[in-house]
């Protein structure tokens, strides 16, 4: 049950959403981004938002450039995917190797990392990603934050929602949720 | 126009993928009706049974033998479950991803054709396979309107697989309705051995694969126009496939699809 949640999220900011497992973190963002339907209220999201879920569900008979392919093709109302940027990070991501490997083949960091590219590829001027760093190494959380480094210095918001946050220096502000209730 | 041929193009492509990405399943699509037909082939006899036809206000009594009988009821059964089957994989694994794929700005209504043309594919595919080999293998007096009643058998336990794919969470309740309807009806009821000899056969009217297969066996074994097989077959298969594109319009649909939220941000 979420109640009186105010949570703001301003030009090129980077925010953070914590609280202990099962609090309800997942569930605000869903209602956010529409996934859920609140009780009552009303939502607005921007339809560029990329979204980066805590659930597996990218399709497991596909390969990474199949999935990359389709996902490419998809955003409503906004530019074309830059194909250019798209290659930059799936080389600071190292999954150049694995764009002919199915889904279903992929290591749980490597899937992982498929989801945030999927997220980041359009560059959205919002992101918001759920526990995105979960099975990566040291390298790869370095490499993530350098990503984010570059999109908010281009624009980009971003929301990361996650049960341990550290490095906190790196946000301009935290949101603790308990009981239903954020508090900042 | 762009914007038509792009969704005609991700139409194909996604219906294309989901064939070529299954293709073992494609495989035995082919083989088990084989299975089916070869184990008819090996034990039927060439004994003559009479068989009652449903026309409508009449009925037609015909003489055939075992084999002749078997191979034909058998052919229609193993397709409506076979559709069923694929239907269900279909429309059911993978759905979160869709439905990702709908926030990210995939239009439901390109999803669903493209769902249904790579399900129509496999129907027409079963069908055709399934008319081929039974004109092989025994007497067919009207080889198109058996395909026709192929085609509409595959149809509506297409659709009724894809419904309960859609609308299940889990698989295995899934694939346990799916089992219950196909075996029971197509598989079991419709047998025109159980049905000529049925005490209660109005239940069995009310079944959906009771026209297709009524359609099936009066274009195999009579050379007669079964227009109330034809209507019935027809109208269930519209009636489903209405009702499992509302279930995928409804399932793809969340309160703020990509659309509904590029509708509302402009």
């Amino acid at each position: 049950m979420l109640d009186g949640c105010d949570l703001s999220v301003g030009p090129r900011q980077v925010v953070g959403l914590t609280g202990e497992n099962g609090c309800g973190k997942s569930t605000l963002v869903k209602c956010l981004l529409g996934f859920l339907r609140p009780s009552a209220g009303q939502v607005e999201c921007d339809p560029r938002t990329g979204y980066c879920p805590q659930e597996n569900y990218l399709h497991r008979s596909y390969t990474v450039a199949e999935h990359l392919d389709l996902i490419g093709s998809l955003r409503r109302g906004g530019e074309a995917l830059d194909v250019g940027y798209l290659r930059q990070c799936l080389s600071a991501l190292k999954l150049e190797r694995y764009l002919t490997y199915p889904i279903r083949k992929l290591s749980g960091g490597t899937y992982q990392k498929v989801k945030l590219l999927t997220a980041i590829a359009h560059r959205p001027p919002l992101l918001v990603l759920d526990e995105p760093t979960d099975g990566f190494d040291w390298t790869m959380y370095l490499v993530f934050w350098d990503l984010m480094a570059e999109l908010v210095g281009q624009g980009t918001s971003v929301l990361l929602i996650s049960h341990l946050l550290h490095d906190r220096h790196r946000f301009d502000r935290i949101y603790e949720m308990s009981e239903g209730k954020l508090h900042a | 126009m762009r914007e038509f041929g792009r969704s005609g193009w991700l139409i194909f492509r996604l219906s294309a993928l989901e064939l070529w990405r299954n293709p073992l399943g494609l495989l035995l699509l082919v083989v088990i009706p084989a299975v089916f037909i070869g184990m008819t082939l090996w034990t039927a006899s060439e004994q003559s049974i009479p068989l009652k036809i449903f026309f409508g206000a009449e009925t037609a009594q015909v003489l055939l033998t075992q084999k002749q009988l078997g191979l034909v009821f058998v052919s229609a059964a193993v397709s409506g479950f076979l559709a069923a089957y694929s239907a269900l994989i279909l429309f059911h694994n993978d759905f979160g991803y869709f439905r990702f794929c709908a926030f990210m700005g995939l239009n439901p209504t390109v999803f669903t054709t493209a769902r249904f043309a790579a399900f129509l594919g496999v129907t027409v595919l079963l069908a055709a396979l399934t008319t081929l080999a039974l004109g092989r293998l025994t007497r067919l007096e009207q080889p198109l309107s058996v395909f026709g009643g192929f085609l509409l058998i595959t149809v509506i336990y297409g659709a009724y697989g894809g419904i309960v794919g859609v609308l299940s969470r889990s698989f295995m309740p899934a694939l346990l309705l799916i089992i219950l309807l196909a075996n029971l009806d197509a598989g079991w009821l419709q047998n025109p051995l159980y049905y000529s000899a049925a005490q209660e056969s109005q239940i069995i009217r009310c079944l959906p694969a009771f026209y297709p297969s009524q359609l099936v066996f009066s274009a195999a074994f009579t050379g007669r126009h079964n227009a109330t097989a034809l209507g019935g077959s027809l109208a269930w298969g519209v009636a489903t496939i209405a009702v499992l594109i509302l279930a995928v319009q409804l399932r793809m649909r969340g309160p703020l699809s990509a659309d509904a939220r590029f509708d509302q941000w402009n």
